[in-house]
């Protein structure tokens, strides 16, 4: 049975005064947090799409998602972990949808779409491989394909990776050497 | 250990992120023009995708990136919190249906007395004219073991009433009248009379003619309309 409680109105406003500081204090730290990790989904979604709009894009939308969902994470110490896997996932779909897109569209339709001028060969040639990698990385299973992007990204460590993701260092380790020998094989 | 073996070994080696090989691998190398050249080539290779890759991702961090989530986080919406959860709201509506369709199937219209096909009197009537002896009245028990949530109680009339009454009479009263009626159909045997006039049909007597007269005015005096004195 609920227990009736005789509650001074003042206390009361006080109490909800409080409430609603700390929530809003709350929000803050969250908005702080997801500020902070910006850089880190912009640039798995970078990694993922190689175009900086698009990448901007999801980045933003997956930080609008960890905003909105916070409340489903149950541990709060897993947040990047957490954001990387949207933004990941996220960018995967938008990258898929690109890709439809562009079958549907014919390449000189968009000149956006059009190659970049051919200055010198060295250029021509740096263009090419990075093409050549970004294709060879679309083939990679996800799991592989995100460790790579991760260590990749600002030196990060396996053990760095390994916190992100939420996964053992020798899961790192193993999915980074599954990667790079992968990679080596189609860049033959 | 033969150069493709040693091939195989140097790209492990390589992925595993080992920079210098060691051991056998390392005298190989050395000795072997062909294996030196494949270790060169594909630790140039290895070293150009991490370059490539660290080109991909470090990219600057556009300027224009928090300032656009800040926007659309300040159009953000907050969706508002319904105080219950949406079980109680399942269980709430769940609840509405299971009260909506027990009082429709509780105030669906019974048959009416008259016409129902065990309507006790018939049969009490019958058993009357056997003038066996009154039967005990009912105990509450037999009540009780009637459903309290009916508006009508159904009442087994077999046991107030005599032998003779087939066993499935039955006869549908009002709940508060449930035991008035018990002790009523109990006393029926003792006065034959109440019990046959009750079952016979009432005496249908004709209606009186009725007489219609025409109205009749006597006097009728006319006047013309005066005007209204202006003020």
């Amino acid at each position: 049975m609920q227990e009736l409680v005789l509650t001074q109105p003042g206390k009361l406003m006080e109490a909800s005064a409080a409430r609603e500081a700390s929530e809003t204090a709350a929000r803050g730290e969250l908005e702080q947090l997801l500020i902070d990790s910006a850089p880190l989904a912009y640039r798995v979604a970078l990694g993922v799409l190689r175009n900086p709009a698009e990448a901007e894009d999801v980045s933003q939308e997956a930080l609008l998602r960890a905003y909105r969902r916070f409340h489903l994470l149950r541990d709060a110490h897993r947040f990047r972990s957490w954001l990387v896997r949207i933004a990941f996932r996220l960018a995967l779909d938008r990258s898929r949808s690109l890709r439809r897109r562009a079958d549907r569209e014919t390449l000189w339709a968009r000149p956006e779409l059009r190659p970049p001028p051919q200055s010198a060969e060295q250029l021509a040639a740096q263009s090419q491989f990075q093409e050549r990698l970004g294709r060879a990385l679309e083939e990679l299973p996800d799991g592989q394909r995100l460790v790579m992007l991760l260590t990749a990204m600002q030196g990060h460590s396996v053990d760095e990776t390994a916190a992100i993701l939420g996964v053992p260092a020798g899961t790192v380790k193993s999915r980074l050497f599954k990667a790079r020998k992968r990679l080596m094989e189609k860049l033959r | 250990m033969n150069c493709k073996r040693v091939r195989e070994n140097l790209v492990n080696s390589l992925a595993a992120g080992e920079s210098v090989p060691s051991g056998e691998l390392a005298l190989h190398i050395r000795s072997c023009a062909g294996c030196r050249f494949f270790y060169e080539t594909e630790s140039n290779r290895l070293r150009s995708i991490d370059t490539g890759l660290q080109s991909m991702v470090n990219q600057d961090i556009p300027t224009s990136l928090l300032p656009s989530f800040r926007a659309r986080l300040s159009q953000h919406v907050e969706p508002r919190r319904s105080w219950f959860p949406a079980w109680s709201i399942a269980a709430g509506v769940a609840g509405v249906a299971a009260v909506v369709v027990l009082s429709f199937t509780l105030s669906r219209p019974r048959q009416p007395l008259e016409s129902h096909p065990s309507f006790p009197l018939k049969s009490s009537a019958a058993a009357i004219q056997n003038s066996n002896p009154p039967p005990a009245l009912p105990t509450g028990r037999k009540f009780d073991a009637v459903p309290s949530t009916a508006t009508h109680r159904r009442i087994r009339s077999s046991s107030p009433v005599p032998d003779g009454a087939p066993a499935s009479s039955e006869v549908i009263v009002l709940a508060e009248e449930g035991r008035a009626w018990a002790e009523f159909v109990a006393k029926i045997p003792q006065d034959k009379t109440v019990a046959l006039a009750l079952t016979r049909p009432a005496a249908t007597l004709p209606d009186p003619p009725i007489e219609i007269a025409l109205l009749r005015i006597e006097q009728m005096e006319l006047k013309p309309l005066e005007p209204e004195p202006n003020n």
